[in-house]
């Protein structure tokens, strides 16, 4: 019998790119197959190719041991070919019946919606795959997980066997991803074949049957998860040994830099997000905040930063109180920050590489003399920079929208450690960084935190707050649960709290 | 990395020989000299074929060493893939970047671009038929650097030389760098510089056989290609811009040795004697002692900093003047702006022949007998159409006869007047243009133009007939300050309601026209506050002469150009300099790119907001003003310009560039006084420019219309310019 999905020869070029270069790929029926690879390995671009939102320039795509061509997403639905995406495409304020009707609506006499028929399926579908969700909520109501699931039912009730998951797990907690994995098997288990797109390890080894390895566009290799191991995949990544832990020697706090006393700040809509927080970070050590994302560590970190005023509470920077204050304020006291979202907070991506490394500078000497920008010294200092932090860069002309996202945060890095800084607080430094870029930016993290800059570091991958931190606090619905010593907190102990439960 | 045993170091050629003039030979007497003087043992092996240069480089690790040196300009991606699985080991590759963050592979790279400045600035200062030729291998970054550098340094010290650049795609084919050398000789160069490895050694044999002189590069060509001055030629070498491998790879190892090598790159420039030109040898008699010293400034120059060459790390050109930002341009972007201008000439023909009755009625009697009309019609309507934009050139250029010859300027004012016309008209369409591509600039859609540009125009007629008694050079500035101020106080009422409650400025600017429409009825009213006393019409009185903008030619008063088209050239100048020079543009800039990233780093949203919307109703007030004061001299009450809407068209037909803003401002001039003319002569109704007008528009708003028509591929597109954003807090 032919393979469901067979992919020959694939080939894509962009600009300055070869995003695949000849891939072929085999999906066997109720097979779960993960693709793994770096940020800007290619796994996006084939799977766009897949979808027909791109075309390739060489190869063939067989479905079921037929030629096809998929020239849009319609011809993928059409032969049974669904995405997920990483980010969901769902109407907030429409039920979940609305949602997953939308566009191939059943209707009564051609004119009115069958609501009804669409909900009855859609019990169906989540009784037979064990993907509980409730029809007529409205979407915006939903949890994360459950909105994931409505987009899962979503190509099931297009009848799609051929599921492509995007990072899937990216905004998920432990435990919701535990249900996922679940879910992905009882598909599986039923026939369908599902491609499993990430660059997180211990899924691939937790929930594939087999493991196709992506890197600069290219196939390295394609294994099972019995055939190896993490280091092995890791390595086989980025093409050489990688280090998984972060070397750091212990950490030697001084004076306290950051006081936070019982924080209240409210959400856009005004709802309490941070509610009565408090800690404090000394020199020289890196204070963690653990958390699923969307626990409030974004207003926290926005209220310290000057972005966001909070509703009470205190916050000292250095021993000088502030509960309102301007951002330029804050920055002018010595705070680097790196924001979450670097795209839309941290970088201009129409400007030049140069003038987003000045873009908080900008206004003092030596880069500005009396309102005018002096050219050459933004310049010269940006080629210094771009060597310095290793900027991969056609030219500190080129806007940062054209460079990658590890280069793109290595600017905001640049940027913000060549002041002179007390202290920093990353919110999310790697966010969607292939290994090496994140490597680099936890080694000059840790080469800030030993230079006596006090870190806070915000991040929901555990791994990462684990390896980098000295104490760990983690953050639940607005509150710090507990702060805990890294060196003896276990990993059980830090999800449990993530997900509420305090240890009695 | 020390260890109690003698340190060892590996070195593996790179399929080169340690004799052969190579990077080889000189890394491995870098490598020589450092192990003679800290005792350190060296394995060598030197690689026969490419095939078997994996396997030594194991071998030598596999014998011990504690450091491997090889020339990686071809290899490195090799070794770093073998390096990675040897985390003790470190290793030193010769002129290769490393790709990986990793701590033991160390690259050590030059600056080629230095080397070929200095060669560059000698061979300027050399050449006698100022023709100068470079001879480059493969293009491949640190040839690339070398040819940046010598074009650079050669117009450092020579401006009118000219440089031949001839790549032979070879490093090794001899034939090539002949036939390249004979080339560029017969061209008439008499200074050849070649990167080109031993093709490049071949063609300054070549040349300098053929008498001229000749720069070779990495190592001394006196010692390589001229045998140590033993073959013919080696009078002829003027010198070589060197690569010192052997003292990098020296300092190398060093480091290694002391446990101070950290992995990424090591560079070698002037600063630490890196590169530099070789002896002059044999040419030393024939080099000026005033050409030495340039050299030797030039090198101080590039050491200090003051001197730079200019190129990028991927030899890029750095060059940032105002020709390499034009030729760096987005052509065909220009080309579709021109193409779109084009096709709404032809659609407007269309429209012209329709508008015929003539037509018609030939069409009645055949079609070969309409056409023939249609094309006629047209032609005469073009004909005044371009007659009235730019002048007959005939008479002008009688007229410019009359003047030389007699020195009466009349006939030639005259036959300029429609140009002057067209000038004119483009005026205050500058101003408004400039004022709307600021506030996109800053992602505001400033609709109000119209509204700021009627407060400019009341605000500068107040002051230009109340105020009475004053010398002109106090007067005029004094209206037009009053222009610009009222205009940018009007525009910021809109600005402040957005950054203080997030209210659109389109709907805020739109209802402030209609209340700047109010307000000048009140005021100018029979009767009314501004009314000019005992007239029966609603006109403010007349300015005094005093704050009259001074017309560009006095002695023929139906000139109406002024010197406010100075203004405005003025105005085009200081936008680009606040724009992009001042602390304030780059605020606004930011702002406007994304207001998130400016609010995070510190910038003030609201701020600028205000700032933005007050300069860019400061702009349209003086388009108010200058027809005021330049050509109406009163305001009338029906004032209604279209500048309001024009201008957006402007601003988006200009990519809100202010010199793009003054070239469509000018287009819209000469359109507008052509229409003029066109209506007197081919009796066109006039309308027929509001067509063309928004035929351009359309075409240039959705470049896919004229992408299709003329079959051009879309480029990749590039950040998307933000001219407006939403409803809401920003």
């Amino acid at each position: 019998m032919p393979p469901v999905l067979e992919l020959r020869g694939i080939t894509k070029a962009f600009p300055g790119v070869l995003a695949n270069d000849h891939i072929n790929l085999t999906l066997e029926e109720g097979e779960i197959h993960a693709l793994l690879g770096e940020n800007g390995a290619g796994k996006t671009t084939l799977m766009n190719i897949l979808y027909g939102l791109y075309s390739p320039d060489e190869g063939e795509i067989f479905v079921r041991g037929r030629r096809v061509e998929i020239r849009s997403p319609g011809d993928a639905i059409a032969l049974g070919i669904g995405m997920v995406h990483q980010h969901f495409m769902l109407v907030p304020v429409l039920t979940v019946t609305e949602n997953v009707m939308l566009g191939v609506e059943s209707t009564r006499n051609g004119i009115f919606l069958n609501r009804a028929a669409a909900a009855r399926r859609i019990r169906e579908i989540s009784r037979q795959h064990g993907l509980e969700v409730d029809p007529d909520a409205l979407v915006k109501t939903l949890p994360v997980g459950v909105q994931q699931r409505v987009e899962i039912i979503k190509l099931l009730y297009r009848q799609a066997d051929i599921l492509i998951m995007d990072e899937p797990t990216a905004v998920l907690t432990p435990q919701e991803v535990e249900e996922l994995f679940k879910v992905i098997r009882s598909l599986a288990d039923q026939g369908k074949s599902i491609i499993f797109i990430t660059h997180k390890l211990k899924e691939v080894m937790a929930i594939a049957d087999r493991i196709t390895v992506l890197r600069n566009g290219r196939v390295v290799g394609t294994t099972t998860p019995s055939q190896t191991t993490e280091e092995q995949l890791a390595s086989m990544m980025v093409g050489r040994e990688v280090l998984l832990r972060v070397n750091k020697a212990p950490a030697r706090p001084g004076e306290t830099v950051l006081e936070v006393e019982n924080l209240e700040v409210l959400d856009d809509r005004g709802n309490p997000a941070v509610r009565g927080v408090s800690f404090e970070v000394r020199a020289g050590e890196v204070l963690g905040i653990a958390g699923v994302q969307g626990n409030g560590q974004t207003e926290l970190v926005e209220a310290l930063t000057g972005l966001r005023a909070p509703l009470a509470g205190r916050v000292r920077i250095l021993g000088k109180e502030f509960t309102s204050a301007h951002p330029r304020w804050v920055l002018e006291r010595g705070v680097a920050h790196v924001p979450e979202d670097r795209q839309k907070d941290g970088l201009v991506l129409s400007f030049p590489v140069a003038e987003n490394l000045v873009l908080n500078t900008y206004y003092i000497s030596p880069f500005a003399r009396r309102g005018v920008l002096e050219q050459e010294v933004i310049l010269t200092v940006a080629e210094q920079r771009a060597r310095e932090f290793d900027i991969r860069t056609p030219s500190i002309l080129t806007p940062v929208v054209n460079l990658s996202g590890g280069n793109q945060q290595k600017v905001i890095v640049a940027r913000e450690f060549s002041r002179p800084i007390r202290l920093l607080i990353a919110s999310q430094p790697t966010r969607g960084l292939d290994v090496g870029s994140i490597e680099y930016i936890h080694r000059r993290i840790v080469e800030k935190r030993d230079e006596g800059c006090a870190v806070l570091l915000v991040s929901p991958e555990l791994d990462e707050v684990m390896s980098l931190s000295d104490r760990i606090a983690v953050m639940y619905e607005g509150q710090i649960m507990d702060i805990l010593p890294a060196g003896r907190a276990t990993k059980e102990e830090i999800g449990l709290l993530m997900a509420g439960v305090r240890r009695e | 990395m020390q260890s109690p045993e003698r340190f060892r170091v590996g070195f593996v050629t790179d399929g080169g020989r340690i004799d052969d003039g190579s990077f080889n030979q000189y890394a491995y007497e870098g490598l020589t000299r450092a192990a003679q003087e800290r005792g350190l043992s060296v394995d060598l092996i030197q690689t026969e074929s490419p095939a078997e240069y994996e396997a030594n480089i194991r071998r030598v690790i596999e014998q011990g060493c504690h450091l491997v040196v090889t020339v990686g300009s071809t290899t490195g991606a090799t070794v770093e893939r073998i390096a990675a699985r040897y985390p003790a080991v470190h290793f030193v590759l010769v002129d290769y970047t490393p790709m990986e963050e990793s701590r033991h592979v160390t690259g050590l790279v030059f600056a080629e671009d230095e080397a070929g400045f200095l060669a560059g600035a000698l061979a300027g200062l050399m050449t006698v038929q100022e023709t100068v030729g470079f001879v480059g291998g493969v293009d491949v970054p640190p040839v690339r650097k070398f040819q940046r550098g010598f074009e650079h340094g050669l117009a450092f010290t020579n401006r009118r030389a000219k440089l031949i650049t001839v790549y032979t795609n070879s490093f090794t084919d001899l034939r090539k760098g002949e036939a390249a050398a004979e080339e560029l000789v017969g061209q008439g160069t008499d200074v050849v510089f070649a990167a080109a490895g031993a093709c490049g050694g071949a063609a300054i044999r070549a040349a300098a056989g053929k008498g001229a002189w000749v720069i070779g590069s990495d190592a001394d060509h006196w010692v390589t290609t001229f045998q140590n001055g033993q073959a013919p030629g080696a009078d002829r070498l003027l010198t070589s811009a060197v690569k010192r491998v052997d003292r990098a790879v020296y300092e190398a190892v060093l480091l290694a040795v002391e446990g101070k090598l950290r992995g990424g790159t090591l560079r070698f420039d002037v600063h630490n004697d890196g590169i530099g030109l070789a002896p002059y040898h044999a040419a030393d008699v024939a080099v000026p002692s005033e050409v030495r010293g340039k050299i030797l400034e030039v090198v101080d120059g590039l050491r200090s900093g003051r001197i730079r060459t200019r190129v990028g790390p991927m030899g890029e050109d750095l060059e940032r003047r105002l020709w390499a930002r034009i030729t760096a341009w987005n052509w065909q972007s220009a080309a579709v702006i021109f193409l779109a201008i084009f096709t709404a000439l032809v659609v407007g023909a269309i429209f012209i022949a329709a508008f015929d009755p003539k037509v018609w009625e030939a069409f009645r009697e055949g079609v070969g007998a309409g056409l023939l009309v249609a094309g006629a019609s047209i032609v005469k309507a073009y004909g005044a159409f371009f007659e009235g934009a730019f002048g007959n050139p005939v008479r002008i250029i009688n007229g410019l006869q009359v003047y030389i010859s007699t020195g009466d300027s009349a006939r030639l004012l005259r036959a300029i007047y429609p140009l002057t016309e067209s000038l004119r008209l483009a005026t205050p369409y500058i101003f408004a243009g400039l004022a709307v591509a600021l506030g996109f600039r800053c992602g505001l859609f400033n609709i109000g133009a119209e509204g700021q540009y009627f407060i400019g125009g009341l605000a500068s007629v107040f002051v230009g007939y109340s105020v009475k008694g004053l010398p002109w050079i106090i007067h005029l500035p004094l209206a037009l300050a009053a222009g610009i101020l009222g205009g940018a106080l009007w525009a910021s009422i809109a600005g402040f309601l957005k950054a203080r409650t997030g209210a659109h400025e389109v709907i805020n600017t739109i209802m402030l026209n209609y209340i700047s429409y109010r307000l000048a009825d009140y005021l100018l009213q029979v009767g009314g506050p501004m009314a000019r006393p005992g007239d029966s019409r609603p006109v403010s009185p007349e300015i005094l002469p005093s704050a009259y903008l001074p017309q560009f030619f006095p002695n023929d008063l139906s000139i109406r150009l002024n010197t406010g088209l100075i203004l405005a050239l003025f105005a085009v100048w200081f936008v680009y300099w606040l724009l992009f020079k001042t602390t304030v543009g780059f605020e606004i800039r930011a702002v406007g790119a994304n207001p998130r990233a400016a609010r995070t780093a510190g910038i003030s949203v609201g701020r600028n907001i205000v700032l933005a919307m007050a300069i860019s109703g400061g702009l349209a007030g003086l388009a108010g003003a200058h027809d005021i004061l330049g050509v109406l001299h009163f305001m009338p009450n029906a004032f209604f310009s279209g500048y309001g809407f024009d201008s957006i068209a402007l601003a988006l037909l200009g990519r809100s560039h202010p010199v793009g803003v003054l070239l469509a401002a000018l287009l819209f001039g000469f359109l507008r006084a052509g229409a003029q003319r066109m209506q007197g002569v081919a009796q066109v109704p006039i309308d027929i420019i509001s067509i063309l007008q928004a035929l351009i528009i359309i075409f240039i708003a959705a470049p896919e219309i004229i992408r299709l028509l003329y079959r051009i591929r879309a480029p990749k597109e590039a950040a998307e310019m933000v001219y407006t954003r939403g409803w809401g807090r920003v």
